[in-house]
């Protein structure tokens, strides 16, 4: 008798656990965080907007993961700073003629270090890329943090 | 006397063609969809709507990045892109089409017009004809697009499991609200 409460209660705690487990990774899991992921690729904001332009099928292939974008390093010189809704993003171009640039998308916790950043001030970037956007030839990072 | 008439009036045309071709932008449009299903209502926002409107043609452009949605939920996100829209062979989706009643807005003085919008929407590699109902809205050189239609997901080859019938809507609720700046 004493065995088979023995094994029912080993049972029990098996199966809270996985139920806890299994809850825990569908409801309460947090998203991504950059500041703690791996690089996968390093590279200047005119060789990225090139990469997408030549081919982006290709771009995809390799800066896109099924479900989210890959983290990567992106380094370039600051065209724009804009502020909309209490989000910041920051431009990144190599070339301030060229049209486009890379969109840096700032994690909120950049704020205050956003509102040092200066035109011309060469910076890298670490965001998630998120892909090409056609119409205006821009490349898309999100959750940035700012890496100076 | 005529050699200068005639410059000035070409460099008049000229002006006005220019003008005339002026862009609006926002690279910050708010899109967000609801589902609502019998055990779950599912939400998503995106502020990273990029959008082009030329007001004297009524042209709208918007590319919305998929992998821009947010969800509450980490792993409704990660389903979202990986299973259904597959978001690493179709990162975004793509509006390209013109405000038809473009007589009955007045880009230049401020107000509310009701507008409706026609076009192309390519999402998930299918384009479909689609018009959606609206306002357009200017004030202070700024304007201000909203419209609220509905999408099915089927219509675009976005499998839902019939598993998930109680949980995922055949129809969805799509919120758009865009706001437009003169692109320098």
């Amino acid at each position: 008798m004493k065995k088979f409460l023995k094994v029912i209660l080993i049972l029990g705690i098996i199966g809270v656990v996985a139920f806890a487990s299994v809850y825990y990774y569908v409801f309460l899991r947090s998203h991504r965080k950059i500041e703690n992921s791996k690089v996968q690729y390093e590279i200047s904001a005119s060789n990225l907007i090139s990469e997408f332009a030549k081919n982006e099928a290709e771009a995809n292939a390799k800066y896109l993961d099924k479900d989210q974008g890959k983290v990567i390093m992106v380094t370039g010189k600051v065209s724009a700073v804009t502020e909309e809704n209490g989000r910041i993003s920051v431009v990144l171009k190599d070339n301030s003629s060229e049209e486009g640039g890379v969109i840096c998308y700032l994690d909120a916790s950049q704020n205050e270090i956003a509102k040092t950043l200066k035109n011309g001030d060469f910076i890298k970037m670490k965001g998630a890329c998120t892909g090409w956007v056609d119409i205006t030839s821009e490349v898309d990072l999100v959750q940035c943090l700012v890496i100076k | 006397m005529r050699k200068g008439l005639l410059i000035f009036i070409s460099l008049f045309f000229v002006t006005i063609t220019l003008n005339a071709q002026e862009k609006y932008i926002t690279k910050t449009g708010h899109v967000w969809f609801f589902s609502h299903a019998q055990l779950e209502d599912i939400e998503a926002h995106t502020l990273q709507g990029v959008s082009i409107l030329v007001p004297s043609t009524g042209k709208i452009e918007a590319v919305i990045k998929m992998m821009s949605f947010e969800f509450s939920n980490a792993t409704m996100q990660e389903h979202f892109n990986s299973n259904y829209m597959e978001s690493a062979t179709y990162p975004t989706a793509k509006f390209v089409g013109t405000i038809v009643n473009l007589n009955d807005v007045n880009f230049k003085k401020d107000g509310v017009y009701n507008a409706t919008v026609e076009g192309d929407l390519t999402i998930h590699g299918v384009t479909k004809k689609v018009n959606a109902n609206g306002t357009v809205e200017t004030k202070n050189d700024k304007i201000m697009v909203k419209s609220k239609f509905n999408l099915k997901p089927k219509d675009y080859n976005i499998t839902i499991e019939s598993r998930f019938v109680n949980n995922i809507a055949e129809i969805l609720d799509v919120n758009v609200d865009m706001t437009y700046e003169l692109k320098k």
